[in-house]
């Protein structure tokens, strides 16, 4: 699948993730991602992320849960009492304000394992090639960071293991210390040695040169577009506020890339977009359309769902239901390394 | 070609100069070694020669290098990457991207290089470098030879006229690196290109290079010229050399052929029935089979996600005995090792200590009597000073009254000197004896080593083996893992060879190491049926 498919893919499941708070559809999105995990074929063998997915989501959901009971003591259903005057924490613990915390907890679990699959699909060269040349720097220092992490988890495992043949033990966090200092020090040195190849191989961050009036005007104006379209929306709801925030987003991206052109920097490899990645870009849209835009056969109340005053059973809208399993589309059509799908040149 | 004229180069706040007054010069076309103990400049002239030094690294410097017309004093790293290729030590900490293709482009594409130029030269170099079916793989699925070629290949496509490499065989099996000299040989035929390179295990080293540097300890230039030249004048203790040292050869040989054909023309036959040691060693087992058995491995099994990595192991260890473990990568050794200190749990099969059976005990308990240092030291090491690293594991093991004083240790390890100083600025041997008191504090009966002698010069090899012994002395049983046949061979009793997981051959130290032809030593190759694997067995 081509990257920019895969951008559209996330953004129309982190849009479906923050357009709903209904449990029953965050749950289903989540089975439909925790699905994908089983069934694509990652680009990346290495797994980014040194936890099984079950239990971690569990204890943020649970966090998430029990943070929001304990601060927030709004709803109808008390369950108990928690005695004294200690600041927030005091007061009624609610079942309303523990549904809230644990559908954000849903909320945040999504946006994980999205990112999570979006992270392992795609290979570090072509996460790069997505960011404006403006921003290679900043680019490459992801691609680093990302490369990085499985080796700082398989080095943190042997400092684990080389600790716990001189006896030590975890007992208590100062026991900590005698893994995470070897690992940050070696961390550290692995850091100078790569610096150390990339000066040798000739990498040296290129500097913009100063901006022309011409492009300052454009950068300039298209914030102030931006943040002017995103006021006016947020003090008087006008919907075609979103037009000039819109335009003004237009204008940043096409300073980004007018200024990308001053730097000296060729692609190798360049995707093509075959007409099936237009095709499920548009399916991805749609699906994103379907939650965002408050269509005639769809009942947006049951997507806004909302636990407080008093905590009732959701309702399942069947046609979400449906529309949300086009986001399960990447996990049949990514034929492994996208790599050997790409033309050259 | 390349050019260096009274060069001296002091480190930010150094007290003394790495490197001094320093003057060669290299041809175009030359593959020239670099040698020197730990410490005496090596990594930081070859760094002069790209402008790492002093544009990277700080620090001042004197005098005038001259490479390929540039003058890489004055000018950045970045104009002289198209004349001279780095390759350091450790291949996995020099790669930026995720996959073979896309780490040779990277360079490429920073230098705005038209796509179809890249693509050719991606080409070519994955062609001479023999990696073409390795183009779409993940680099981090590659073995350690493989990644070495890879980082060559990243250099080599910006087509430099001069490769510089540090240390690039120390992390390499004895295989993979005879593999990767005959590449770089064959780069340096074939392709023209002069190549320099610094290498603490020579032996494997002097049939590829015209010309030898020499730098001593205090980082001066102590001798130049062909390797035969230089091994006159300074003294390294390369098996073929000693050899020739000992039996008064005229002419120093530099390969086995040449040392065969020099023993031919001393008309000079010994056999085995001769040979004094070979009755010795008739005798030394017997010795060996009075002291009890310590360590009892029975048909061991361990797999990692169901492919089996250890299987069907049996293997005993008694006091005093030396056993070295051989093989080649991913055979199964280190996993072995980590099964026998309780790091890995086995799926089948019984692990005895003293009679013991380890599965009812903890890592910390075992660890008390087995000491085990792994392949890298750096990862145990974290305390601001050395005396302080045993403490902690006194500490660890809740130790109030320490069986041997941490300075008695300190002492018996040549660290007595060092015991306040960070641990982490030490010399890489010094380091690992830093780390093998911090295991060997508790007095352990059993020691076990994996791959101890990694990144280590000769000094540094001999140290440890001076250490082996007093262990061998106090009776304890030591299982080694090593890819150094020469030094194996100076410290085993027996030897097990692991292949795939099973053990292909297992036998006393002087039959495998004079007769078995994968890890028959350099003198056993030259001196065959003699019983001779070390320069000691020609000395009596």
């Amino acid at each position: 699948m081509n990257s920019f498919s895969w951008i559209i893919w996330l953004i129309a499941v982190l849009g479906a993730l923050s357009a709903t708070r209904n449990p029953l559809h965050l749950i289903l999105i989540l089975l439909i991602l925790g699905l994908m995990t089983k069934i694509i074929k990652y680009d990346r063998k290495d797994n980014l992320v040194p936890i099984s997915f079950f239990p971690f989501f569990l204890l943020i959901i649970l966090t998430a849960a029990v943070f929001n009971a304990l601060l927030s003591h709004v709803g109808s259903t008390i369950l108990f009492f928690i005695p004294g005057n200690v600041v927030l924490i005091s007061g009624p613990i609610t079942l309303e304000a523990i549904v809230y915390g644990a559908t954000n907890g849903l909320i945040l679990s999504g946006i994980f394992l999205s990112f999570s699959i979006f992270n392992q699909s795609l290979s570090a060269k072509t996460i790069i090639r997505m960011i404006p040349k403006a921003f290679y720097p900043l680019a490459l220092i992801i691609t680093i960071a990302i490369n990085f992490l499985p080796s700082i988890r398989h080095r943190l495992e042997e400092i684990r293991q080389a600790q716990a043949i001189r006896g030590h033990q975890l007992r208590n966090i100062g026991d900590y210390a005698s893994l995470f200092l070897p690992l940050l020090i070696d961390s550290l040195e692995r850091s100078m040695q790569l610096a150390e190849s990339m000066t040798s191989r000739g990498f040296v961050p290129y500097q913009l040169q100063s901006t022309t009036p011409h492009n300052r005007f454009v950068i300039i104006t298209g914030m102030i577009f931006f943040i002017a379209g995103w006021i006016v929306q947020l003090s008087n709801g006008n919907h075609y506020a979103y037009g000039l925030s819109l335009l003004g987003l237009f204008m940043i991206i096409f300073w980004f890339l007018w200024i990308s052109k001053q730097i000296p920097q060729s692609t190798y490899k360049r995707e093509k977009w075959s007409w099936l990645d237009v095709i499920i870009s548009v399916i991805f849209l749609s699906g994103l359309c379907v939650y965002i835009i408050p269509l005639p056969f769809i009942d947006h109340q049951i997507l806004i769902y909302n636990a407080y005053p008093t905590v009732i059973l959701p309702d399942f809208d069947i046609i979400v239901g449906c529309v949300s399993l086009c986001f399960l589309i990447p996990a049949f059509i990514n034929r492994g390394p996208a790599h050997d799908l790409v033309s050259k040149r | 070609m390349i050019s260096f004229q009274n060069v001296s180069f002091s480190y930010p706040n150094a007290a003394k100069p790495a490197i001094k007054d320093i003057s060669f010069t290299i041809d175009k076309g030359e593959m020239v070694l670099l040698t020197g103990v730990s410490g005496s400049g090596k990594s930081t002239l070859l760094r002069c020669i790209n402008g790492l030094v002093p544009h990277f690294s700080g620090g001042s410097i004197s005098g005038r290098i001259s490479v390929d017309g540039h003058e890489p004093i004055k000018e950045s790293p970045k104009s002289l990457c198209h004349v001279v290729g780095f390759v350091f030590q450790d291949p996995e900490s020099q790669f930026i991207m995720d996959q073979v293709e896309d780490e040779i482009a990277f360079v490429l594409e920073n230098f705005a290089l038209p796509p179809g130029e890249i693509e050719k030269r991606i080409d070519k170099v994955l062609s001479i470098l023999q990696l073409k079916d390795l183009r779409n793989r993940q680099i981090n699925t590659l073995s350690g030879g493989e990644q070495q070629r890879v980082a060559i290949a990243s250099v080599l496509a910006l087509q430099p006229s001069i490769l510089v490499l540090d240390e690039p065989t120390s992390q390499l099996d004895p295989q993979s690196a005879e593999s990767l000299l005959y590449t770089l040989k064959d780069l340096n035929e074939n392709q023209n290109l002069t190549v320099i390179l610094s290498e603490h295990r020579l032996e494997r080293i002097i049939p590829f290079c015209d010309r030898i540097i020499h730098l001593n300890h205090q980082g001066y230039l102590e001798a130049q010229g062909h390797p035969r030249q230089v091994f006159q004048q300074i003294n390294i203790e390369v098996p073929l050399i000693e050899a020739a040292k000992t039996l008064n050869w005229q002419s120093i040989p530099l390969t086995i052929n040449e040392a065969r054909q020099f023993f031919q023309q001393q008309n000079h036959p010994i056999t085995n029935n001769d040979n004094p040691i070979a009755h010795t060693d008739e005798t030394f087992p017997s010795e060996k089979n009075c002291y009890k058995t310590l360590i009892q491995v029975k048909n061991l099994n361990f797999s990692y996600n169901s492919v089996p990595v250890i299987r069907d192991i049996n293997l005993d260890i008694k006091q005093g005995e030396t056993v070295v473990l051989m093989g080649v990568n991913g055979a199964g050794k280190s996993t072995l090792l980590r099964c026998l200190v309780g790091l890995l749990r086995p799926q089948s099969g019984e692990i005895l200590f003293a009679g013991k059976d380890i599965r009812n005990l903890s890592i910390a308990d075992i660890s008390r009597e087995v000491a085990y240092l792994p392949q890298d030291p750096n990862m145990m090491l974290f305390a601001d000073r050395v005396e302080d690293e045993l403490w902690i594991t006194l500490r660890n093991h809740r130790i109030q009254i320490p069986p041997i004083t941490p300075q008695k240790l300190l002492s018996q390890l040549g660290l007595l000197e060092k015991a306040e100083q960070y641990p982490r600025d030490l010399s890489t041997g010094e380091r690992q004896r830093v780390a093998l008191g911090a295991v060997l504090v508790t007095k352990p009966q059993a020691i076990l080593l994996d791959e101890p002698t990694r990144g280590l010069d000769y000094a540094a090899k001999k140290n440890l083996i001076e250490l082996l012994k007093i262990w061998q002395l106090e009776d304890k049983a030591i299982l080694l893992i090593t890819h150094d046949v020469e030094f194996a061979a100076q410290v085993a009793d027996s030897v097990i060879i692991l292949d795939h997981g099973e053990i292909i051959k297992q036998g006393k130290a002087k039959d495998i190491f004079a007769h078995y032809s994968p890890y028959m030593t350099q003198l056993a190759q030259v001196f065959p049926n003699t019983g001779w694997i070390t320069e000691k067995d020609i000395a009596q």
